[in-house]
């Protein structure tokens, strides 16, 4: 605040301070100003100004030294402010991205869901990305009112080919991409991005892959093309197999293993909850960037510059992600690429210690809650331009819940003080108003949290891959039985999924809970035997109300050519 | 047989055998003429003083011809049978359509859980 001479008249001050505070940018307050530049100002104008200085100065003494924030126009409420009044802005400045700094219990997941309910119905696409715990996927039956239906994924359910070519780009230009990913998400060698490049490409050409195809190459295929690779520099390629045969053994065929996997293409057209908080720290990397990469690539390969945003990502808890120490230098580099495609990625974290200095430049939005430590409030507070008074006010001030945020758009772009106002998101809020929460109650039950609409999306599996195992292919068929079935030309099923194909075959047309007895098999084990059988063709699914009240029976239908394989099998369904 | 698995097998197969338990003599695909053309009904059910036709529907396209068979047939009571409730839903919004209402006129739209249900209500 610049300091005035003595001498300058009162009325001149207030005319000052209110000039510097945008007291005046409405139409009455620029007519007055007018008037008074004039020098022909009466009482009733000299009045309006002094009242609007007064109420301006009152108010202000609760902001501490923070200004009020002059953001009231907008179809977004970033809350409210200290005398109530909501804060608004666009919905359009989330496109340059936002980082939320807070320690644990300061709001930052409130303040994500209080966005996350305004945005949801007006974006095509919001993917939450649950890193630690699970705090989104509350919002579902909240979203449901508003005619959104979020998705929630957990990580062991995602169908997924991260060598899957992207919408609109080219095989020559994905490679040396996903090698980068790989390299950096994995944390190997910088001499293994030639060895995965190369391997790469060499996989599109025999897979004949143009961005339209509907079978890739799989991590699968490319861990085996590499180690099989006897000319490959060998320190690189042991630390590509090393690395990759912990993430593939632990995210498994059943999410990795599709020559088509779901196409982010697809996704970002949806609200999905990706719940990532039970895979290791490598896999949520891995996963995070196979989403997202693909679908910024594209949008870029697209020529998408300068648009409206249509797909909200929430990191929550996104510490990792934006260290500057650990292998997220992937995720620092995307936020940069992506300013402008349509894309807003918001991140929360706890402390600031270690966010790379790319995310605070690459986020025009900066929000920071509670800390625990005095230095996150210097090294945010000095992203955010606050003057040493500021921050002393913050260390001092904040309590949860009450937020100093920083927007970077617009003409008005003084840090401010707001509130984040509490929600009650218990189930209660949503179902205890009659007949329609009934109805609620009974669709979110029905169902298994909205997957079914993601599980319909074609993929292909690769079902080649289904029962790989990191060690040599002459360690896997020790077993006789086992070596017998490899000679066949079909995939290889394990004893549970034979033992439950032969029931269905015996016994035909009956709902799916009445197998796992007559398999002798676990309910859980026979419910992936089930998936299994159906993704590999031999059995189909029909979903029939056989019962006079309930939910529909899923009735299980084999296939003609899992009666051949059974045959083929000699009756005890050895060989398929 | 020209249905499906689940048209054949599961809603036919099941009414069929409960309706032999009951007494009933049952023919699956009786042939019927309905407008000078030869159609078939999925299963008529013949009671001592009573006859059934019950037509397994997975849509509600040929509504309207399962009308003109049972018509046709001279049965007491047409049941269209649907695999889940949304297909009742919308067969009975056919049925609307064609201004048809359900009980008064002897047409009756079930899932298979509740034409069962029906049979053992009815027959106990």
């Amino acid at each position: 605040m610049r300091t005035m001479p003595d001498d300058i008249p009162e009325i001149v001050r207030e005319m000052i301070y209110a000039r510097e505070h945008w007291l005046l940018s409405d139409e009455a307050g620029q007519a007055a100003l007018e008037v008074l530049q004039a020098g022909v100002a009466d009482e009733f104008v000299t009045g309006l100004l002094r009242d609007r200085v007064r109420n301006h100065r009152i108010a202000q003494a609760f902001e501490g030294p923070f200004l009020l924030p002059r953001l009231s126009t907008g179809d977004v409420v970033r809350g409210l402010d200290m005398t109530g009044k909501p804060v608004l802005h666009p919905l359009q400045y989330l496109n340059g991205h936002s980082l939320t700094l807070g320690g644990s219990g300061s709001g930052k997941t409130t303040m994500s869901r209080f966005l996350v309910l305004q945005i949801a119905s007006r974006l095509k696409g919001i993917w939450l990305f649950d890193f630690r715990k699970r705090e989104f996927a509350v919002l579902r039956p909240h979203l449901k009112r508003v005619g959104v239906d979020l998705i929630v994924v957990p990580a062991r359910k995602l169908r997924i080919n991260p060598l899957q070519l992207p919408h609109a780009v080219e095989p020559a230009d994905w490679a040396p991409r996903v090698a980068d990913m790989l390299v950096l998400t994995l944390r190997l060698p910088e001499r293994a991005t030639k060895l995965i490049h190369l391997a790469v490409l060499n996989l599109y050409r025999e897979f004949r892959c143009i961005s339209t195809s509907r079978r890739f190459p799989t991590l699968f295929d490319l861990r085996e093309r590499i180690a099989a690779d006897k000319e490959a520099n060998f320190p690189a390629k042991q630390a590509v197999v090393d690395s990759l045969d912990p993430v593939l053994l632990s995210l498994g065929p059943e999410v990795l293993a599709y020559r088509r996997g779901w196409s982010t293409r697809e996704l970002s057209e949806r609200h999905i909850v990706f719940e990532l908080a039970g895979v290791s720290e490598a896999d949520k990397d891995l996963l995070l960037n196979s989403l997202v990469l693909p679908e910024f690539t594209s949008r870029v390969a697209q020529g998408v510059s300068n648009q409206r945003m249509s797909l909200f990502i929430c990191c929550d808890e996104a510490a990792r992600l934006v260290s500057a120490s650990a292998g997220s230098a992937g995720m620092v580099d995307l936020l940069g690429l992506v300013r402008g495609t349509g894309i807003g990625v918001d991140l929360s974290v706890q402390s600031a210690a270690a966010i790379a200095p790319g995310v605070l430049s690459n986020t025009a939005n900066k929000f920071i809650g509670v800390c625990g430590s005095a230095n996150d409030y210097e090294i945010v507070g000095s992203a955010m331009g606050l003057t040493g008074e500021q921050r002393r006010f913050l260390a001092l001030h904040l309590r949860p819940g009450l937020f100093a945020g920083q927007l970077g758009d617009g003409d008005w772009r003084h840090p401010f003080l707001f509130r984040v106002p509490q929600l009650d998101l218990s189930r209660d809020s949503v179902t205890s108003t009659g007949p329609r929460g009934a109805l609620l109650e009974l669709e979110d039950s029905s169902d298994s949290r909205g997957l079914d609409d993601l599980l319909a999306l074609p993929v292909e599996p690769a079902s080649e891959f289904a029962a790989w195992s990191a060690d040599k292919h002459a360690d896997i068929f020790e077993n006789p039985l086992e070596s017998a079935r490899a000679g066949a030309a079909g995939p290889i099923l394990s004893d549970a999924e034979i033992r439950f194909l032969q029931a269905v075959v015996a016994h035909p047309g009956q709902p799916s809970s009445a197998y796992p007895k007559q398999a002798g098999i676990g309910a859980q084990q026979a419910q992936k035997a089930r998936k299994r059988l159906v993704e590999l063709g031999f059995l189909r699914e029909h979903r029939v109300n056989t019962g006079g009240r309930g939910r529909a029976s899923l009735i299980l239908e084999p296939i003609e050519a899992a009666t051949e394989a059974l045959k083929a099998a000699g009756g005890t369904g050895g060989t398929i | 047989m020209n249905g499906g698995f689940v048209h054949d097998h599961i809603i036919i197969g099941a009414l069929e055998l409960r309706l032999r338990m009951l007494g009933a003599g049952t023919r699956r695909q009786a042939p019927v003429i309905c407008n000078g053309k030869r159609g078939f009904i999925d299963l008529l059910a013949t009671f001592p003083s009573h006859t059934l036709a019950i037509e397994v529907e997975l849509s509600t396209a040929r509504v309207f011809s399962d009308l003109c068979k049972a018509a046709a047939a001279g049965v007491h009571a047409l049941w269209i049978v649907v695999p889940d409730r949304r297909s009742a839903l919308a067969v009975r919004r056919g049925l609307g359509r064609l201004r048809v209402r359900a009980e008064r006129d002897g047409v009756c739209v079930f899932t298979l859980g509740q034409a069962l249900q029906r049979l053992a209500n009815s027959f106990p």
